[in-house]
């Protein structure tokens, strides 16, 4: 019983090592690769720097309120087009896939903009004139995650697009 | 004066709070719950992300009036007959709630570029992983 809680406790220490290292190895790769200039360009910047992320977060949040909004307003519309589908005895399992893929799509990118939020809000807290290359690798981390925001925008309007195909479709069929 | 064992005299304020005036247990209880659910709150408002969305915060002036007005939820027919019409119908509003989206951010315009975060050296040298 103690071996196996102390196995436990060594294992989580290892695991505490091994995340902590190889934070500290994004870190100092990240610093590796900026040059003297740009380091001093951050510390120089630092200010505007974190006021135009500023900017960009309260743009973002908007256009994440809007997108939420209208998507939502999109899934209901889908989903009692569906019904009326199902309540008319005609099949439509490709629509049904559609607004489910739809619905996941959605909810990855509410999740993948939360962590970019957190992104940002981890670059602002960072203190640049002493940390530049720190604050520079969350700046990385949010592009990437901004680009998986971006990505998961696309996918919901092919999507849409695909819905709209397989809906133009049952028309022809209804003529 | 007598030594009390700390058990009778937890017995007797106990013994006091349960037979005595309730208004000050009342208040007490009231005082506690209003902290507890003050807490569970705030909690909530700050884990679920809703923190991160709220404009009506100090600063955010600008961004409300950028939002878009939330609309009254519509009802939509799900037991009529399905015609040429009701697909145009349907058509018409989702063409123009895909014409909507389009006038939103995309989050695929490269804003976080380092021109774009004040961060380009003068002499464009620079030496980022980008």
């Amino acid at each position: 019983m103690i071996d196996r809680m102390l196995t436990r406790i060594m294992l989580s220490f290892v695991a505490v090592f091994l995340v902590a290292f190889s934070l500290a190895g994004v870190a100092m790769a990240q610093s590796d690769t900026l040059s003297d200039e740009m380091l001093d360009t951050i510390r120089a910047r630092c200010s505007n720097s974190q006021f135009a992320l500023q900017q960009i977060e309260k743009r973002d949040a908007v256009s994440r309120i809007n997108r939420g909004r209208a998507y939502d307003q999109m899934l209901r519309q889908l989903s009692a087009f569906n019904s009326r589908f199902a309540y008319n005895k005609i099949s439509s399992p490709d629509l049904i896939q559609y607004t489910t893929e739809l619905q996941d799509a959605i909810n990855s990118f509410r999740s993948s903009y939360d962590k970019y939020d957190t992104d940002i809000a981890n670059a602002l807290k960072v203190n640049c004139k002493e940390k530049p290359s720190e604050y520079y690798a969350v700046i990385v981390k949010a592009r990437e995650d901004r680009n998986t925001v971006g990505a998961q925008v696309s996918k919901i309007e092919e999507l849409i697009g695909k819905y709209r195909e397989a809906i133009v479709k049952y028309g022809e069929g209804l003529k | 004066m007598s030594f009390t064992p700390p058990l009778t005299r937890i017995k007797r304020f106990a013994r006091k709070v349960v037979y005595g005036p309730k208004l000050p247990l009342a208040l007490t209880g009231a005082i506690l719950l209003t902290f507890a659910l003050t807490i569970v709150s705030v909690a909530w408002y700050t884990l679920d992300g809703s923190s991160k969305l709220d404009l009506s915060r100090p600063g955010y002036e600008r961004e409300r009036s950028e939002v878009r007005t939330t609309e009254t939820q519509k009802t939509y027919d799900t037991t009529s007959p399905l015609n040429q019409q009701a697909i145009d119908d349907f058509l018409k509003e989702y063409d123009d709630r895909s014409k909507e989206l389009s006038g939103y951010g995309s989050f695929g315009d490269g804003a976080l570029d380092d021109n774009d975060i004040q961060l380009k050296s003068q002499t464009g040298g620079n030496s980022s992983t980008e």
